[in-house]
């Protein structure tokens, strides 16, 4: 089946403990996951967190959006 | 807008404290109320009229701002719009009903105080609303007008969650740090 990748993006608006927080909480990520999901998110400019369905990946999308964070999807060519 | 250390945040007895000068409170309210326009669906809210009218002064200035507070989910136009349509209406629904219980505190005197169990309405409707005044790519040294607002909506915002997580790493805004 064809995965999904929810991709977190660097921006100029949101504090690092913030996206910590909201990728533990809400991104479904363990809070050493989500401490090096933010750290790569400001080296690298984005990240995926996760890769799954297009239906699951579009709900992570919606409720990380829902804090303001740039969560994109794309497919993942993996 | 108010310096960031003018506002304080702690928890006592279940509740956010967050203190504020009290000039602060009818700023947020006109903040929350702005947002909750945005993104009110005519018929949905009671307000249909007023949003109608809101929109139609400012039809261009109203799309553009929906645009940075919900940016393509996709690359894809066609995938998208496709996203709007199955998600759209269900995360302005949501946003619109969290802005409105955060509204509901505003309206006491004295210190804010939220229950923490609602503090998450404050998180998000606080880390929405900074898109009202600015982009997600807008750069400190091109600062456009709001700009301040922005940046005390996310210091706030900032406050509560490590307020609440104190265990939270510290750092600065995501692309300084």
């Amino acid at each position: 089946m064809k995965q999904w990748q929810v991709v977190v993006h660097d921006d100029a608006v949101n504090f690092y403990a913030v996206v910590v927080d909201v990728l533990n909480r809400v991104g479904g990520l363990s809070y050493d996951n989500a401490i090096e999901a933010a750290k790569r998110i400001q080296e690298t400019g984005m990240v995926a967190i996760s890769s799954t369905s297009q239906h699951a990946a579009e709900l992570t999308a919606v409720r990380l959006r829902g804090y303001g964070l740039d969560a994109t999807i794309a497919w993942s060519k993996s | 807008m108010t310096a960031p250390e003018e506002v304080t945040v702690k928890v006592a007895a279940g509740h956010l404290v967050i203190t504020t000068p009290g000039r602060v409170p009818q700023a947020l309210r006109e903040t929350v109320r702005a947002l909750m326009l945005c993104v009110a669906d005519n018929g949905l809210t009671g307000v249909g009229l007023e949003v109608a009218a809101m929109r139609r002064r400012h039809s261009k200035a109203h799309r553009q701002t929906l645009d940075r507070l919900f940016p393509p989910a996709y690359r894809s136009s066609v995938l998208s719009a496709r996203f709007e349509l199955r998600h759209g209406a269900a995360i302005r629904a949501d946003l619109w009903s969290a802005a409105e219980r955060v509204l509901a505190v505003l309206d006491g005197p004295g210190p804010i105080r939220v229950p923490v169990d609602a503090a998450d309405d404050w998180i998000r409707v606080l880390g929405t609303a900074r898109f009202l005044y600015v982009d997600r790519r807008d750069r400190p040294g091109r600062a456009p007008d709001g700009a301040a607002m922005s940046a005390f909506l996310g210091d706030v915002q900032l406050r509560i969650v490590t307020t609440l997580r104190p265990e939270l790493p510290t750092g600065e805004i995501l692309e300084e740090a």
